[in-house]
């Protein structure tokens, strides 16, 4: 097997060296890698088959709450493996058939259950319905022994900071030099974000992101932050603030939090991109790509693809290039095609069987192909607006920035006690960030009634306006501070989403990878039903309701259909987000004790 | 002449297909928020025919025929099943219950099936029924897709013509001279002759406004949903020990509920950890296969709660001319709303009280003639 392992990852240590089994083979790995990363590193990039087409599907993004695939391990069912961290002797296995009566049946599956061709005959219905429920891909579940005892442990702090990047661990340095106890939650293994797999210098900053980031924590650490890493955090009950740690393996433990503010920096999702067969395994978002690279020392692959000519794209293939890796850039705008970038792509076919092979891509000036093993999606981001949305913050679309949650220039959100930073209030990545953090980390301390923090807030204000003007995001944040004020949001238009590269509604460019659902499902309920409203178009698809709970395909979705539809985003609305933001077991639920606060 | 139609569930829907099929032409529905936003599609998308009241099961009875047509009349698939519910009984008062109204089923043409343990066991391997008594199956029942009931029924109602206005809160009726004369929007009134009060748990507010004072009042419920898993439960699964109910949907997940008490009234559409932790301990004693399934998401809605848990439709004759409603369904509408809106449209058109439709009248609080339904789940 070919391995995409460098030498040596260039930030941090791969921990020990550890054998584990897939389907019954031996492959190596080191302690610091999920699943997934181990994988893709031995050259095995498809772990599971879709929903309903069977398709070969491998992780989009290692984002633990970008569950789109799961794995077996251990005899335990449907794991996500970008979650799971590698042990001695753990047993994969992962999904490789697909059914012959689906080939035969392929052209008939309504992704969306619709199935108006046999609904008619009622006789004919029920035996459809066993053949569906039959065939529809889902893991079978088992019985197994699963760690059930009392995990729930009460973590009370005056802040609790959602996110580890260096917008989370700014703020709460400015909060704790105030006094206030912090707590700060982060779902990787170390603090310090996408800064932390930076090997150059951050727009703004002037050292390597990964030396920035590493000095940050470092200060965090020595002030006392409180940590909890590899622990998500899952939401906001009614009664109770929840997050949730998947160890021990089946089970896991869990956390009810207490704290009298929030500074949500969850950072921003890279959004898929639309094209024929872009469901294929090897086609990942830039943040996973950079992660492998960097973190541990894994290239995403020899000849990659990297879409979108934007400060990420080109930061990435900046970093590939370094390790010889061969890198092309697409873009949308024949403005951008120099060098490597071929500008003016109108469209892209994906091709390959069990994962991307090559590229064909037609753009202003004539089609060509491309021979390469990874496509990396860096077109456009969006704020991850789960927890702020889930709190009750208000969200709107605003053209720059994407969904986001409406804030003011002191990082308050609608929701008292919240608060915004970085990749999640919107901003672009380097200094900004890290104002940001320490703008939102003051406003908490204000909240908190510390006195001197609004005096240094203050003296910070000036420069973060310089700095989004100097970014070119002013006239849109300003947008975003003004509806803050009056409460009336932007009716702000899309000419076509950033993410299509797709010239008709096709029945192989996937939305959604949970469900399987393509841009023509998506199409064809708003030109033939008349639905242009995420909430209905989500009703009638399927679209966000599964296991990755619309983390990749609402953003991609709504502004879709305000495309389509010719409507603002803020007419076709975001759906609303419940919790939990990632899933627990019952067993971890089982064991909980209900909490008094 | 004009119906207007506040609310846009499966009672105001399936009334205005019944109304627009029976050639009236002006119907408006106004929603306050979007199609269906209320307690419709929030369901847990089931229906059954065993009610404790005769009443209510032979109601259920003619709105299930509708619903196993409804695919082939609206041309959206709703995906019916019949998986059957199994209730799980843990008390001799309980089997003594069943067994005494399965003599009414059996009259009715429904009748369940008395299961000992270990035939559940046979049947349903994985249930844990050391402490069970006994289990009463009844086969009748099943579930379907409460979103394509929903929009199978407002898109056969447009294309009959009738108009639906989202984003429309009605804030109150319009009435002279003891007949109604439209409703009041914040930006203005719609004219109408009838107006049919179906906004399920809001409407209580609708009706106080006019000074009617009905005994319905909201009640939150939530609702979890585990990821998709092989489809193996094929029937709905009631714990009558701790109420707690189970179920499959066919795309793979595992939904339910346990009643958790809450304050009445209109609570925010949230949900607490508390009822989640509450159904998992359920779920982890009664089917030792789920203790690994993960729990995915949670959403809540109203019960439309009457005093006597059955619905309420059609008019008291000392209201204003005009007025109709259809609400108060106690967590049935779903599987209610089918036949609630057919008779309802006659009713409303040509003043005909139909023999099932008769018990559920307005007018029974005051005549004291009310329909104690017990077999309220979730």
């Amino acid at each position: 097997m070919a391995t995409l392992r460098i030498k040596e990852p260039i930030i941090g240590s791969r921990g020990a060296v550890v054998t584990i089994k897939v389907n019954g083979i031996s492959i190596e790995g080191f302690t610091s890698e999920p699943i997934s990363v181990a994988l893709y590193a031995n050259d095995i990039k498809s772990f599971d088959r879709s929903k309903k087409l069977y398709r070969p599907r491998g992780f989009f993004s290692l984002h633990p709450q970008a569950k789109t695939v799961t794995v077996n391990v251990n005899g335990i069912p449907a794991m996500n493996p970008s979650e799971i961290y590698l042990t001695e002797g753990l047993n994969v296995y992962i999904q490789q058939k697909r059914p012959l009566s689906i080939r035969f049946f392929e052209s008939m599956i309504d992704t969306s259950l619709l199935h108006k061709s046999i609904v008619k005959n009622r006789l004919i219905w029920p035996m459809a319905l066993k053949f569906i429920a039959n065939s529809i891909n889902n893991p079978e579940l088992v019985e197994y022994e699963t760690p059930h005892t009392v995990s729930t442990i009460v973590e009370k702090a005056d802040l609790v900071v959602i996110g580890g990047g260096v917008a989370g661990l700014s703020a709460a340095i400015e909060a704790r030099k105030y006094g206030l106890d912090v707590l700060q939650i982060d779902d990787g293994v170390e603090l310090g974000g996408e800064m932390l797999c930076d090997e150059l210098e951050p727009p703004g900053i002037s050292e390597p992101g990964c030396i920035f980031a590493r000095n940050l924590r470092k200060k965090a650490l020595e002030l006392g932050v409180k940590v909890l890493t590899k622990t998500t955090f899952v939401g906001f009950f009614e009664d109770a603030v929840f997050a949730f740690s998947p160890y021990p393996l089946g089970g896991g433990t869990s956390y009810i939090i207490s704290a009298k503010a929030y500074v949500v920096a969850t950072g921003a999702v890279d959004l898929p991109c639309i094209f024929a067969n872009n469901d294929l395994p090897g086609i990942i978002d830039a943040s996973s790509a950079l992660r492998m690279l960097n973190i541990h020392g894994v290239v995403a692959g020899k000849n990659v693809a990297i879409l979108g000519a934007t400060e990420r794209g080109l930061r990435l293939a900046e970093h590939l290039k370094k390790h010889a890796v061969n890198t092309i850039i697409l873009d949308k705008s024949k403005a951008a095609g120099k060098g490597d970038i071929i500008g003016g792509v109108r469209e892209i076919i994906a091709i390959g069987k069990n994962r991307v092979e090559a590229l064909e891509v037609k753009h202003e000036d004539g089609e060509l192909r491309l021979n390469v093993d990874c496509v990396v999606c860096a077109v456009s981001t969006n704020p991850d607006i789960k927890i702020s949305a889930q709190a009750g913050a208000k969200i709107a679309y605003v053209n720059g920035l994407g969904f986001v949650p409406i804030h003011d220039p002191f990082m308050r959100t609608s929701k008292n006690g919240l608060f915004v930073a970085g990749g999640a209030s919107g901003s672009p990545y380097g200094i900004l960030h890290v104002i940001e953090g320490r703008i939102a980390g003051l406003s908490a301390a204000v909240a908190l009634n510390k006195t001197g923090a609004e005096a240094e807030r203050e003296t910070l204000m000036k420069e973060y306006r310089s700095l989004l003007q100097k970014f070119g995001i002013r006239d849109f944040k300003e947008k975003v501070f003004r509806s803050f004020e009056t409460g009336v949001v932007p009716d702000d238009k899309i000419a076509e989403p950033p993410t299509l590269f797709c010239s008709e509604p096709r029945r192989d460019a996937f939305i959604c990878f949970c469900e399987d659902i393509r841009l023509w499902d998506l199409h064809r309920v708003v030109s033939v039903y008349g639905f242009a409203c995420l909430e209905k178009v989500k009703r009638a698809t399927g679209i966000g309701t599964a296991r990755c709970q619309g983390r990749l395909c609402l953003v991609n979705s709504a502004l879709y259909i305000a495309y389509v539809a010719g409507l603002s985003p803020n007419v076709v609305g975001m759906a609303r987000q419940r919790p939990p933001a990632i899933s627990i077991p019952i067993d971890v639920l089982a064991s909980m004790e209900v909490s008094k606060t | 002449m004009r119906v207007v139609i506040v609310g846009s569930g499966i009672m105001g829907l399936s009334s205005a297909y019944n109304l627009a099929k029976l050639g009236v032409k002006d119907i408006v529905i106004l929603e306050k928020e979007y199609l269906s936003y209320g307690s419709t599609v929030r369901s847990a998308s089931r229906f059954r025919v065993h009610f404790w009241t005769e009443e209510n099961s032979k109601f259920a009875i003619e709105s299930k025929k509708i619903m196993v047509k409804l695919s082939s009349i609206t041309g959206w698939n709703i995906i019916l099943t019949t998986g059957g519910y199994l209730w799980l009984l843990f008390t001799e008062e309980q089997v003594k219950a069943f067994r005494e109204k399965n003599k009414m089923w059996e009259r009715l043409g429904i009748p369940g099936e008395f299961l000992s343990p270990s035939e559940i066991k046979e049947r349903y391997p994985y249930i844990y029924t050391d402490d069970v008594l006994e289990g009463f199956f009844g086969p009748q029942n099943g579930s379907c897709f409460h979103n394509y009931v929903a929009f199978g029924y407002y898109k056969a109602a447009a294309r009959l013509g009738a108009k639906l206005f989202e984003r429309s809160p009605v804030e109150r009726v319009l009435v002279e001279n003891n007949k109604v004369v439209g409703v009041m929007l914040p930006n203005g009134k719609v004219e109408a002759d009838i107006v049919l009060l179906t906004a399920g748990a809001w409407t209580d507010e609708l009706l106080r406004g006019l000074g009617i004072e009905l005994p319905t009042e909201p009640e939150r419920k939530e609702i979890a949903l585990t990821e998709s898993y092989k489809y193996f439960i094929e029937p709905l699964i009631i714990d009558f020990g701790t109420s707690a109910y189970i179920g499959q949907a066919l795309k793979g997940e595992i939904l339910g509920s346990i009643e958790v008490p809450v304050k009445s009234g209109l609570l925010p559409l949230e949900n607490t950890l508390d009822f989640l932790i509450k159904w998992a301990r359920a779920v982890y004693k009664r089917f030792p296969v789920l203790r690994g399934a993960k729990i995915m998401r949670c959403w809540s809605g109203y019960y439309s709660m009457s005093a006597d848990s059955s619905h309420i439709m059609g008019r008291d004759p000392d209201w204003p001319e005009g007025l109709y409603v259809a609400y108060g369904d106690s967590g049935h509408g779903f599987m209610m709303g089918p036949l609630i809106g057919k008779l309802l449209a006659k009713n409303i058109l040509y003043g005909e009280v139909d023999e099932l439709m008769r018990p559920f009248l307005p007018t029974r609080f005051k005549e004291g003639k009310l329909v104690p339904e017990k077999l309220v789940i979730g």
